[in-house]
C-alpha cells in the first residue's frame, strides 16, 4: 500500500500500553475508539511529536520514523497536515496569516494563502482573528492551513468536536467533500459514529492501545471482532 | 414583607460593617502615603529639586542600570522560563523553586551574600577581582532581586501555550526555534510584558542589596533610592522631590503595563479563542 499510511507504534504511556499497527489507503481512514484508547497520542506521534512511542511510520513510501533504524524526521520534515483537537489556530494571527504560516515568508506566501482560502470558499474570513470566528469557520480555516502546505497526508483529530449539533452535520459533509477533493490519505480520529458514515473509508477501531478491528463499516457491523466493536457500531443498526 | 426584608438586609449590612471597614482601612493605608507624597511638593519645588547636584546623576544611573538589568533578565530569563515551563523532571521543579528564592530573602541578606560571592575573597576573585562598590555591583544586585518576578510570570505565560499550537507550527515547517519565536512568544506576550514591567519596577526600587554590595557613591553607584536616603539626612524637601520623581516613573510603568495588556487583549492574544475546547 505505497499510496497510504503504514503505522506501527508501541510503548508505554503511563498506565496505557500502546501496540498499534495498521495500514491505511488513499481514502480517508477513520480511527474510532473510547476515551483513553490512545487515539490522540498515536496521531501526535505520526505528526512528529516526541511521545515516547517507538516503531515505524511510512507515508506514501517515505519513512517518517523508524526507531529501530534510528530514523526520526522532525515534524517540519514530514509534510503532514495536522489539525489537532481544538484546531490549534494561532490566536494572534488572522485567518490569512494562519494559513500563510506554512507557505514561507512575504507577499508570495500571503498570495498563496489567499488562493487556498478562495478554494475553500472562506476568503471573506481573511482578516478575521480566530476568536472572532464561529466554530465552523475556525474549522475550515484550520483545514485550509493544513492543506496550504500541500501535505503528503492529513491528520485530523476530532475535527468536528467543537461544533454544535446543527453545524456539525453541515460541516461534516463539507469536510468529506474537501477530503475527497484533496486526494490525500487522511487519518481522522473521531468518537462520533455519524462521522464514519460520511467520511469513511476504512475504519480502525482502537481499544486500550491496541487495534481491536480494521475494515469497512459493513464488514465491522456484520462481524464485530470484539464486544466493544459491536457496541460502537450498534447505533448504526 | 418588604420592610422585613429591608431590615434583614440592614442587619446583614451592619454585621458586614467591621469587615468592610477593615478592607477600606487597608486600602487607605496603601493609597494615603502616595497621595501625601504627591501633595508634598509644588511643581516649582520639584523643578528646583531636579537641579540638586545629587538628583540628575542618580536618575541617569538608575535609568541606565535598570535598562541594562532588564535587558539581562529578558535575554537570559526567557529561555530559562521556557525550559522550566516545558520540562517535567524534578530538576526543573528544583530550579523553579530556587529561582524564586530572592523574592522571599530580605534584600539586605542578598547584599551580604553578594559580597561573599563577588568580594575580594570570593570564589570568583582570582578571575574578575572584586566587584564590590562598582557599577557592576549595582547591576548584579538589580538582576538578582528583580529577575524572579520576570521568570515567574514568563513561566506561567509559557505554561499557557498549548502543546498542540507548537506541534502544528512544526508540521507547518517551523523549526523548534521558529515555533518558539513565532508562536510561543506572541501567545505568552501579555505575561512576558507584565513580568518585565514588575521586574523593572523592582530593579528601579532596589535599595538594600545595592547599599550593602555597591555602596552609595555619587555618580557611580548612587541610584535614585539611595539618593533619597542620602538627601533625606540633609534636606527633606529634596528627598521628597526625588521620591516624587521615582513615584511618577512607577505610576507611568503601571499605566503603560495596563494599557499594553489591554491593547494586547484587544488584538486577541488573550481572548482564548481558536484553541480552546
Amino acid at each position: 500500500m505505497s499510496e497510504g499510511w503504514r503505522v506501527e507504534l508501541r510503548g508505554r504511556l503511563g498506565a496505557l500500553t500502546v501496540d498499534v499497527s495498521f495500514e491505511a489507503g488513499g481514502d480517508p481512514t477513520v480511527i474510532i475508539g473510547p476515551n483513553g484508547a490512545g487515539k490522540t497520542t498515536v496521531l501526535r506521534a505520526i505528526a512528529g511529536a516526541r511521545t515516547g512511542l517507538e516503531g515505524r511510520v511510512v507515508l506514501r513510501g517515505r519513512t517518517l520514523m523508524d526507531t529501530a533504524a534510528g530514523i526520526f524526521r522532525p515534524p517540519e520534515d514530514r509534510r503532514i497536515g495536522y489539525v489537532p483537537q481544538g484546531l490549534g489556530l494561532f490566536p494572534h494571527l488572522s485567518a490569512l496569516d494562519n494559513v500563510a504560516f506554512g507557505c514561507g515568508r512575504g507577499a508570495e506566501a500571503r498570495e498563496r494563502a489567499r488562493e487556498v482560502l478562495r478554494r475553500l470558499d472562506i476568503e471573506a474570513l481573511a482578516d478575521r482573528l480566530p476568536h472572532a470566528m464561529s466554530g465552523g469557520e475556525r474549522q475550515r480555516v484550520a483545514l485550509a492551513r493544513a492543506l496550504a502546505i500541500e501535505p503528503e497526508g492529513l491528520l485530523l483529530d476530532e475535527p468536528l468536536s467543537a461544533l454544535d449539533v446543527g453545524k456539525r452535520r453541515q460541516t461534516r459533509a463539507l469536510l468529506a467533500q474537501h477530503l475527497q477533493a484533496a486526494e490525500r490519505p487522511a487519518l481522522v480520529v473521531t468518537h462520533d459514529l455519524r462521522d464514519l458514515l460520511v467520511l469513511g473509508g476504512e475504519i480502525v477501531v482502537l481499544d486500550e492501545g491496541r487495534v481491536a478491528q480494521r475494515g469497512s463499516v459493513e464488514a465491522l457491523a456484520r462481524k464485530p471482532a470484539t464486544e466493544l466493536v459491536a457496541e460502537l457500531l450498534e447505533p448504526l443498526g | 414583607m418588604t420592610g422585613e426584608r429591608l431590615s434583614r438586609g440592614l442587619r446583614g449590612g451592619l454585621r458586614a460593617l467591621p469587615v468592610v471597614g477593615l478592607g477600606i482601612g487597608l486600602w487607605v493605608l496603601l493609597v494615603l502615603p502616595v497621595v501625601a507624597l504627591a501633595l508634598a511638593s509644588s511643581p516649582g519645588e520639584l523643578w528646583d529639586a531636579l537641579g540638586h547636584p545629587k538628583v540628575l546623576p542618580a536618575l541617569g544611573l538608575s535609568l541606565q542600570t535598570t535598562a541594562l538589568s532588564l535587558g539581562v533578565v529578558l535575554v537570559a530569563g526567557t529561555p530559562l522560563a521556557w525550559w522550566i515551563a516545558r520540562s517535567r523532571g524534578s530538576v526543573a521543579r528544583l530550579v523553579e523553586i530556587t529561582v524564586e528564592l530572592p523574592i522571599v530573602i530580605p534584600p539586605a541578606v542578598i547584599g551580604i551574600a553578594l559580597l561573599l560571592v563577588f568580594g575580594r575573597h570570593g570564589p570568583l576573585a582570582p578571575w574578575i577581582g572584586s566587584l564590590v562598590f562598582t557599577r557592576w555591583a549595582v547591576l548584579i544586585a538589580q538582576v538578582v532581586v528583580a529577575a524572579p518576578f520576570y521568570v515567574q510570570s514568563a513561566v506561567a505565560g509559557f505554561r499557557g501555550v498549548d502543546d498542540d499550537l507548537l506541534l502544528v507550527a512544526r508540521t507547518l515547517g517551523a523549526t523548534s526555534r521558529q515555533a518558539f519565536l513565532r508562536v510561543a512568544v506572541p501567545v505568552a506576550l501579555p505575561a512576558l510584558l507584565g513580568g518585565a514591567a514588575l521586574c523593572w519596577a523592582r530593579a528601579l526600587g532596589e535599595f538594600g542589596a545595592t547599599l550593602l554590595f555597591a555602596g552609595s557613591y555619587e555618580g557611580k553607584t548612587q541610584t535614585m533610592p539611595l539618593a533619597i536616603y542620602a538627601t533625606f539626612e540633609g534636606d527633606l524637601r529634596v528627598a521628597i522631590a526625588v521620591a516624587l520623581v521615582l513615584l511618577l516613573v512607577a505610576l507611568l510603568t503601571l499605566v503603560m503595563a495596563r494599557a499594553g495588556r489591554r491593547w494586547l487583549a484587544r488584538s486577541a492574544a488573550s481572548a482564548g479563542g481558536g484553541h480552546g475546547r
